[in-house]
This record gives structure tokens, C-alpha cells and sequence, in this order.
């Protein structure tokens, strides 16, 4: 009887272990069915998906005409609700401090006797027009040998937080009036290209034209940051955006536009990003930083004999004021736009 | 009589009728079972992919995918899209399993409201997208609130200049770029055949209505749902199928009303925009969503939207500091 239960109970562990051997082999003979394949992301390939950076080195070294004087003044405005940090300028100001320069700020009064010893002037996104008696006396300088430095910059949204929500203002930079006796604009909307920028869109990249190239001697490319295209007529193009730079709001319509022109005393640049502490080493921005403090030290401003300050105004210069020696042009409007004059 | 009825019934039992009648009452008992067996040659499933992709949303349709792959009679799958996108990393996580679905089976693709930015995303694997004309499509890009500059003080100190802030607003664009590129990289390597745009059009982010999107070849044709399973059914070559409705577990949320309206998920509530950014903007979250989305859900919300700006405010894209 034992044994007969014995017998019985061998049957029993045998089929158990068929049953979990089976169970054990079972998925793996299974499995080869289901097993996923691996997939292949060629899309995602590094070195086509993340950008290499732009470098961003380099130290901004002026070189100014050996003619040029030794000592200045260069005069920023900050009477005209101008929009910009000390952070913005610093680079420019370093170059020409270095250079033996003085810096001071115009925040008001006669516009002329703060640049009677000046021989720059420099005006920053301005908030707030120029009037005409501000305009002339810019003119009566450049018309003597100053230096005009004009920063514009496309029409920018500004938020604002307070205590009653956020409101939204556009900040426009108000140099029509100044840039137009000038025959230069700035434009109203941003400049923008998908292929050629610094990181986004937004911070486009800049080369030089065949006439700036002399001026900006071994830049290649010069990030600008939200920047508005500029005109000068009968000026000289310096600098002009890449190839397939769109306008806002203008998508379909790409070009090369001009963001540095210059014509005769003034100089007008469709940025002021680009000369800030934290983006003026980016690409060549440092070559166009110390042109433009190279611009300003070039300046000479040798003021009228009295009396005869409004003979400037109408942009006649005084030839005995020229500091290069380039030929001059008494009637500005005439000059060709291939020359490139400073009188 | 008793010997009358042994008589009938032996007559009965040896006759065939009573055999013919257990035959058809036990075949048709079996019927139903070999109906099923033969009429259908496999199993249409839709997966809707519906609301605000976020984790959730994405462990959600991921699950469904992976079903219909390991179901032998899922023969196709049809996803019914209603989602303005959501977060990026979630969105690529959708992209993928579409793919992985997309490279075992044909996948066809109805669009409801609105398949904008990282639901785009989601579906341009499919072999054919259908649209309606109220649809829209597009918005083929990434936003983020760009990181605020600061610096280490007193107060909180670290180990190295960027900890705090990861990198500044340049080197950040640089890394919203590389999502950015990754995206568009991805549209283009499933449907480049088929879209007219150039690259660089398509980077501008633009929503497209169906009717347009077909134009332009970021979607293939114009019809509703039913179209979309038909042509899944014709891609599996089933002449005869089942349609499975799959169905998200839990609630759908949505940033648009108009998704809203549209969506048929049991269970689905409106969100605003600080679902996905949060009140208080603590550090950069990829979106891959419309940034008119994120507007309006802000305004259109019950709460006092003058209170939480920084759902509309905080909206990158709108401004830069540069």
C-alpha cells in the first residue's frame, strides 16, 4: 500500500518539473518573435542637430590714424531718453580711455557747448526726437570735423510688470529727424536669418563689403543681435548680413541689407547689442568695436570763427577742417556712392 | 398505446431528422465562434493621441502603441489626433513610438482639431496624414523662458559660474536651437518627399489650416476619421477588419478650447498655460506648443489673468533680450 503511494507521488514531482521546465523554455522559444528591433535615428545625428557655437574671443585694439590726436573728448548723449546701460558701452569707452580719450555725457542745455570740445559725439537709441536746434548744432560740429556715431535699433517690445499686470510698449529708436539731415534711416523692423546667426535667428551675422573691407581689415563675420537694417544715401556700406537675411514680417523676401553706413562724418549702425561686455567678443565684434572707437578718435572738431556757426548747419564744410587727406566735397549730396569721403 | 409511442419513437430515433435538428442547433450554438474566426482577417487600432502632451500623456499613448505592436491581429493603427503639443521631451518620446509603431505596420493618421507643434511631431511618421479643413498643423518649433542672468552672491553661492542659471541667454540659444534643428531634422526625414516648404519656411514655425497643409505637403489629404481607418485597413491589405478603439486612461487636458470642443475623451477639463510652465517661471521648460495656445488658455481661464502675467508675459518668442 506504501508503495503503491510512493509510485504515485513520484508521478506527481515528475510532472511538476515537466510543467516548470516547460514554463522556463517556453518564452524564450517564444520571444524571438516579439523582440522589437533597435531604431535608427539618423535625424538626431549630433553633429548635424547642435549648432557649433560661434567663438567668441578677442580683445577690442584701436588703431587709429597716427594723424589723429593724441588726446579728445568723445561726448554720449543721455539728453534724449537714450536706451543703453553701462554695460552696453563699456567695451567702446575701455578702447577709447585707452586710446587717451575722455568720456563725458550730454543730459542737457546747449547741445553746442557741450560738443565745443568734443570730437565725437556718440547718440544710442535715442527715445525721444532731436529738435531742430539740436540738429543744427550736430551739424554745425560734423560740418567742422566732428565725428557723428549714430546707434539705432529696430522697433522693440518692451514688457513692463507692475503692480496693475504687465502692459506691453513698443520702443522705438527716435533718430529720424537727426539721421535724416544726414540722408540716413533706420529701419523699423528686426533683421533675421535661419541659416546664418550666432545661436537664433534673431542674431544675425554680418560681413563686410568689398568698400568696408578696408576699414575693417580681417573681419569675417560680426554677430549683431536684433538688429534693423540702415541707409545712407550716397553713403558707403561697411557691413552687410549674410545671404538669406529676412526682414521681419517680410518672410518671404530675403537679402543681403546693410547694417554699418558711412558717409562723410557719420558713422550709423543698426545695433547696439553688439558692442556689449558680454557679446562684444563674439565673432569679429571686436574689430567693429575698436572701428568704430578708431572713427570717433579719427574726429577733429575745430570750431568756426564766431559768428559764422550757422554756415555749418546747412552741411558746408570747412575744407581747412579736414583730417585726412582725402579730397573733399563741399556739396555732400553729390558725393558718388561708390567713394567713400570723410570731409 | 405505450407499444404506439415505442413505435414512433423508434421510427424518430432511426430516422435522420432528429440529428439534422441536433446538428443545426448545436452548429448554430458554434456559430458565432466561426463567424469571428473567418469574417475578420485582423484589427484596426485607434489610439488617440488627445490634450496636452505631457508625461502622462505620453506613458499613455506609448502603452497603446505597444499594445497594438504586441497584438498579433492589430494589423494597423490609426492615431486620432487633437493636441496642440505639450512638452518637448514628451513630444520626442511620442515621435519615437510612432516610428517604432510606423516601421511594423501602416500607420495613418485622422487630425481633429488641431495637431500643432510636438503633436506634429507625434505623427510625422505616419505614411498618410488626413486633415479636415478647420484643422490646423504647423507650428514646427521649440520655446522656452529664457534663464534670467544671475549671479552667485553671498547669499547663494556655487561651485562655478553657471550653476545657477546653466548658461547665459546666448549659450541658451544655442541649446533651444539644437532642439529646434532636431525637430525640423525629424519632419524632414519623415516627410521630406512629400513637403513643398523649404527648410528654412518650415523653421518659421508657421500653423497652417488642413486645406493649406495639404497644399504644402506637411499633411497628405483632406477626410475625417472613417477615411483614416479605411486606408489604414487598405494598407494591411484586410478586406475584412475589426476596429478597436483604444481609450486614455484618466483625465485629457487641454490648453485650447477649440481642441477642447472638439475632443470626444470622456473625461477632459481645460488647463492654462501654467500647467505646463508652472506660476512662477524656475527654470527653462521646452515647449513644443503653439505660443498663441499659451495666451489664450491664460486669458480664457477662470482665474484673474491680470494677477499671473507671467503666463502670457513670460511668453518667449515674443521679445528677446538681445
Amino acid at each position: 500500500m506504501l508503495r503503491e503511494l510512493g509510485k504515485r507521488l513520484v508521478v506527481l514531482v515528475l510532472t511538476v518539473v515537466v510543467v516548470v521546465a516547460v514554463a522556463a523554455g517556453g518564452p524564450a522559444l517564444v520571444q524571438d518573435e516579439t523582440d522589437e528591433e533597435t531604431l535608427e535615428n539618423p535625424e538626431y545625428d549630433p553633429d548635424t542637430v547642435a549648432p557649433e557655437p560661434v567663438a567668441a574671443t578677442g580683445t577690442v585694439d584701436a588703431d587709429p590714424d597716427p594723424d589723429a590726436d593724441e588726446t579728445g573728448t568723445v561726448v554720449i548723449d543721455r539728453g534724449h531718453s537714450n536706451r543703453f546701460t553701462r554695460a552696453d558701452i563699456a567695451p567702446l569707452v575701455d578702447a577709447l580711455v585707452r586710446e587717451g580719450y575722455a568720456v563725458e555725457f550730454y543730459t542737457d542745455g546747449d547741445l553746442a557747448t557741450a560738443l565745443e570740445d568734443a570730437d565725437a559725439f556718440l547718440v544710442i537709441d535715442p527715445g525721444s526726437e532731436y529738435l531742430t536746434g539740436d540738429v543744427d548744432d550736430v551739424r554745425q560740429f560734423t560740418g567742422n570735423g566732428g565725428r557723428l556715431v549714430m546707434v539705432g535699433e529696430p522697433d522693440r517690445t518692451a514688457i513692463t510688470t507692475g503692480l496693475l499686470g504687465s502692459s506691453i510698449q513698443t520702443q522705438e529708436s527716435r533718430l529720424t529727424t537727426l539721421g535724416s539731415r544726414y540722408g540716413m534711416s533706420v529701419d523699423t523692423e528686426y533683421l533675421y536669418n535661419q541659416e546664418n546667426a550666432d545661436g537664433t535667428f534673431k542674431h544675425v551675422l554680418a560681413r563686410p563689403t568689398d568698400e568696408g573691407a578696408d576699414d575693417l581689415d580681417g573681419v569675417e563675420d560680426v554677430a549683431m543681435y536684433t538688429a534693423a537694417a540702415v541707409t545712407a544715401r550716397d553713403g558707403t556700406v561697411l557691413l552687410r548680413t549674410a545671404p538669406e537675411t529676412h526682414k521681419s514680417g517680410s518672410d518671404e523676401v530675403t537679402g543681403e541689407y546693410p547694417v554699418v553706413v558711412e558717409r562723410n562724418n557719420a558713422l550709423l549702425l543698426g545695433d547696439k547689442t553688439f558692442l556689449r561686455s558680454d557679446r562684444h567678443r563674439v565673432a569679429d565684434n571686436e574689430r567693429l568695436v575698436a572701428y568704430v572707437a578708431e572713427f570717433m578718435i579719427e574726429g577733429d572738431y575745430r570750431a568756426p570763427p564766431d559768428e559764422d556757426g550757422e554756415s555749418g548747419a546747412n552741411g558746408t564744410p570747412t575744407p581747412t577742417a579736414t583730417p585726412t587727406p582725402t579730397p573733399t566735397s563741399n556739396d555732400t549730396t553729390s558725393t558718388p556712392a561708390t567713394g567713400r569721403k570723410r570731409s | 398505446m405505450a407499444s404506439r409511442l415505442r413505435a414512433l419513437l423508434t421510427r424518430i430515433a432511426r430516422s435522420y431528422v432528429l440529428f439534422v435538428v441536433i446538428g443545426v442547433v448545436v452548429g448554430l450554438a458554434l456559430a458565432p465562434v466561426a463567424w469571428d474566426a473567418t469574417s475578420s482577417e485582423g484589427t484596426v487600432a485607434v489610439v488617440p493621441v488627445a490634450g496636452t502632451i505631457d508625461g502622462g500623456t505620453a506613458a499613455g499613448v506609448s502603452s497603446m502603441l505597444q499594445q497594438a505592436r504586441a497584438d498579433p491581429d492589430v494589423k494597423a493603427v490609426v492615431l486620432l489626433v487633437n493636441s496642440g503639443g505639450g512638452g518637448a521631451a514628451a513630444s520626442e518620446e511620442l515621435y519615437l513610438q510612432t516610428k517604432r509603431t510606423s516601421a511594423e505596420m501602416p500607420v495613418i493618421t485622422s487630425v481633429d482639431a488641431s495637431a500643432a507643434s510636438g503633436a506634429y511631431y507625434t505623427i510625422a511618421p505616419s505614411d498618410h496624414i488626413y486633415t479636415k479643413p478647420a484643422s490646423t498643423v504647423g507650428s514646427v518649433g521649440v520655446l522656452a523662458t529664457t534663464p534670467q542672468a544671475l549671479e552667485p552672491t553671498t547669499i547663494v553661492s556655487t561651485t562655478g559660474p553657471n550653476k545657477l542659471t546653466g548658461g547665459d541667454e546666448r549659450e541658451f540659444n544655442y541649446i533651444l536651437e539644437s532642439l529646434g534643428n532636431a525637430f525640423v531634422g525629424a519632419v524632414f526625414e519623415q516627410r521630406g518627399d512629400r513637403i513643398e516648404l523649404s527648410r528654412s519656411e518650415v523653421e518659421q514655425a508657421r500653423v497652417y489650416s488642413g486645406t493649406q497643409a495639404v497644399q504644402n505637403g506637411l499633411v497628405d489629404s483632406i477626410g475625417g476619421r472613417q477615411a483614416a481607418v479605411e486606408h489604414a485597413a487598405d494598407e494591411a491589405e484586410l478586406d475584412s477588419y475589426d476596429v478597436r478603439v483604444m481609450r486614455p486612461d484618466g483625465t485629457v487636458r487641454f490648453l485650447s478650447r477649440s481642441n477642447y470642443v472638439a475632443s470626444t475623451a470622456p473625461d477632459k477639463e481645460m488647463v492654462s498655460a501654467a500647467y505646463l510652465h508652472g506660476e512662477e517661471p524656475s527654470g527653462p521648460v521646452f515647449l513644443m506648443v503653439p505660443a498663441t495656445y499659451l495666451e489664450s488658455a491664460t486669458n480664457g481661464s477662470a482665474d484673474a489673468p491680470t494677477a499671473d502675467g507671467p503666463g502670457a508675459t513670460e511668453t518667449p518668442g515674443g521679445t528677446h533680450a538681445a
